[in-house]
């Protein structure tokens, strides 16, 4: 027994030497995040050069369990972590603390020749669960309805899903798509499409629908008019400390605050 | 037959849902080894120098709803060390109901999960089966229905079963008229800290009393299993205790598993990792125990593209001293890949 101690500590030594663990902050998850968590990371390394931050996207879903495996500092969610996370981190000897950086609106959007420019909470759950499925049903022209949906990974696809669906099954047709850009690009190709993307990525090539009679915006977030409001997550395993609380507390300075408010998102302040 | 039939049932219930509903999930998992065997009694004696695959998995998982996803796994299991073939097992075809009325609670029904010990999420640390497994005190898969389910902020698990009591691998006329129950808990006070333990209980004369008269011999068994493990950073220790009593023969003995993953220390995807089984089958017996240790490493360098390396060195030692020592060097290949449908 001591022989074999004695090697596991040797080959441990040798570990250390040949390969040193880096100061490098990695991170992973959201598409939503994403652009925040690149900006940031770029700002962040500018200033402090000798960190370097490695930002990889995959989905919400893919960022939490990264931190869970001990794969990465900071896993970036546009949902919050569910229970049976919490319970696997738990287990893993993760202590998942939540940080979270900027709030969000879904946003509904469409192709900019539809004529359609506000919507109901219950015909978006009509037509994503396949009840309607012309534009004209509700106004718009002769033109079937193209359902455009994140993918299951996405935190972005969870939050549709619980605030609009509730539950209900999506169209079979639906096309589920790994990223806010890939949602963006096909809606902008396709007359008869309709798909949801964070606040950031809402752009000319695309039409932004009132939901409920308002806008998605900062101020009907701050107000809370805009029905499919959310909050965006860093999370981290315990309480963000050296070089990840140095990058967290820049994003939530004012600087980091002004890149979310850069990047399309809505700052907490 | 009637086993055969629901068997049949469920596959094709869930081949067709996973065709006509939503997202389907679809993996596959093979093992390729090799295994050198040596047994030493007076000297060296190699007995085994094979290349085999004892295993692989066939998995679709289709999501019908929110609320109700299905399981099956297809378990193809080399027969003899891949010497005499290979056999196609069911291993799981399951319906699991979710968001019932208690938070976080699911009820599994089919061909199940045993939720005993640590057979049911066993990640293969080593490329040994996990103790209750190998010493075939349960089976990782019965058919039965199960409601289980977290407690509130990650404070631990819990499942209760009810299940026929023989294991994926009977059916017909081995299973009995009476019913296996399990209670299975696991609690974690402090993050890292896993403590926990299970009970399976039949007794086979619940329901056919006469079965006392024919002098059966497995009328009542009773196997438990108590766990500790700690997970921390680089380390992860597990100790499990296991006991398992038909009628008066008591079988008892423990496993423990140390690991350091030095990908958390050092920037290489290693993992070291070691194993000490103790057994003894039955108590009041003697020479019929081993012990046996296990210590190897797992190469994770294509651990993201779904292939896991496994090199380990294990001797066993028996009770019974007129058995020689046998001692395995195996490096095996572990690769899956899986993917989503829309």
């Amino acid at each position: 027994m001591k022989k074999i101690l004695t090697l596991i500590l040797s080959i441990l030594t040798v570990f250390l030497f040949v390969f040193p663990k880096t100061n490098d902050i990695t991170m992973s998850g959201s598409t939503t995040v994403f652009p925040i968590a690149q900006k940031a990371s770029e700002v962040f390394m500018d200033k402090n050069p000798s960190i370097n931050i490695t930002v990889r996207g995959g989905g919400s879903g893919v960022g939490i369990s990264n931190l869970i495996e001990g794969k990465v500092d900071i896993a970036n969610s546009s949902r919050k972590i569910k229970e049976k996370e919490i319970y696997q981190a738990k287990e893993n000897g993760v202590n998942v603390f939540e940080t979270v950086i900027a709030n969000d609106a879904l946003s509904m959007v469409v192709h900019p020749s539809n004529p359609v420019s506000d919507i109901s909470l219950k015909t978006l759950k009509d037509i994503y669960t396949g009840k309607i499925k012309n534009w004209k049903e509700i106004g718009g022209k002769d033109m079937s309805i193209v359902v455009v949906s994140r993918d299951v990974s996405s935190g972005t696809f969870e939050v549709f899903n619980e605030k609009i669906l509730e539950g209900a099954k999506y169209r079979e047709d639906a096309l589920l798509l790994a990223s806010n850009n890939a949602v963006l690009s096909t809606v902008k190709d396709t007359p008869g499409a309709i798909g949801y993307i964070g606040l950031g990525f809402v752009n000319e090539s695309v039409k932004a629908l009132k939901v409920e009679g308002v806008y998605p915006s900062k101020e009907s977030v701050n107000n809370k008019t805009y029905k499919i409001a959310r909050s965006l997550y860093l999370y981290t395993n315990g309480k963000p400390k050296g070089n990840i609380g140095k990058f967290i507390d820049f994003i939530l300075s004012d600087e980091g605050q002004k890149i979310v408010e850069e990047t399309g998102y809505i700052p907490l302040r | 037959m009637k086993s055969k039939r629901i068997t049949l049932f469920l596959l094709l219930s869930l081949l067709f849902l996973s065709l006509v509903g939503g997202e389907t999930k679809y993996g596959f998992e093979i093992w390729s080894r090799y295994q050198a065997t040596f047994e030493n009694e007076n000297e060296f004696l190699l007995t085994k120098n094979q290349i085999y695959s004892p295993r692989g998995y066939f998995t679709v998982e289709p999501k019908l709803s929110d609320n109700i996803k299905g399981r099956f796994t297809l378990d193809f299991v080399s027969l003899k060390d891949g010497v005499e073939g290979a056999s196609v097992r069911l291993k799981y075809a399951y319906l699991d109901f979710s968001n019932l009325p208690i938070k976080s609670s699911n009820i599994n029904f089919g061909l199940i999960k045993n939720y005993f010990g640590t057979i049911y999420d066993y990640e293969y640390p080593v490329y040994e089966t996990e103790l209750s497994d190998k010493e075939k005190v349960v089976n990782s898969a019965d058919y039965g229905v199960s409601f289980n389910g977290l407690l509130p902020a990650g404070f631990g698990f819990y499942a209760f079963s009810v299940m026929n009591g023989e294991g994926y691998k009977k059916t017909d006329s081995s299973v009995d008229l009476n019913p296996a129950f399990l209670v299975n808990l696991r609690l974690i006070p402090v993050t890292g800290l896993t403590v926990g333990g299970s009970v399976l209980y039949e007794d086979k004369t619940l329901l056919s009393p006469e079965s006392v008269d024919s002098m059966i011999s497995d009328s009542l068994r009773m196997a438990y299993v108590g766990l500790v493990k700690y997970n921390f950073n680089f380390l992860s220790l597990s100790f499990e205790y296991l006991s398992n009593k038909i009628d008066s023969v008591i079988g008892a003995g423990y496993s423990v598993i140390g690991l350091i993953d030095a990908k958390r220390i050092a920037d290489i995807p290693l993992e070291l990792v070691a194993r000490y089984d103790s057994w003894d089958k039955n108590l009041d017996a003697t020479f019929d125990g081993y012990k046996r240790i296990i210590a190897g490493t797992n190469m994770n360098f294509f651990k993201d593209n779904g292939v896991i390396m496994q090199l380990s060195y294990d001797r066993t030692m028996y009770e019974d001293t007129t058995k020689a020592d046998v001692n395995n060097v195996i490096f095996q290949m572990k690769w899956k890949f899986s993917n989503t449908l829309q």
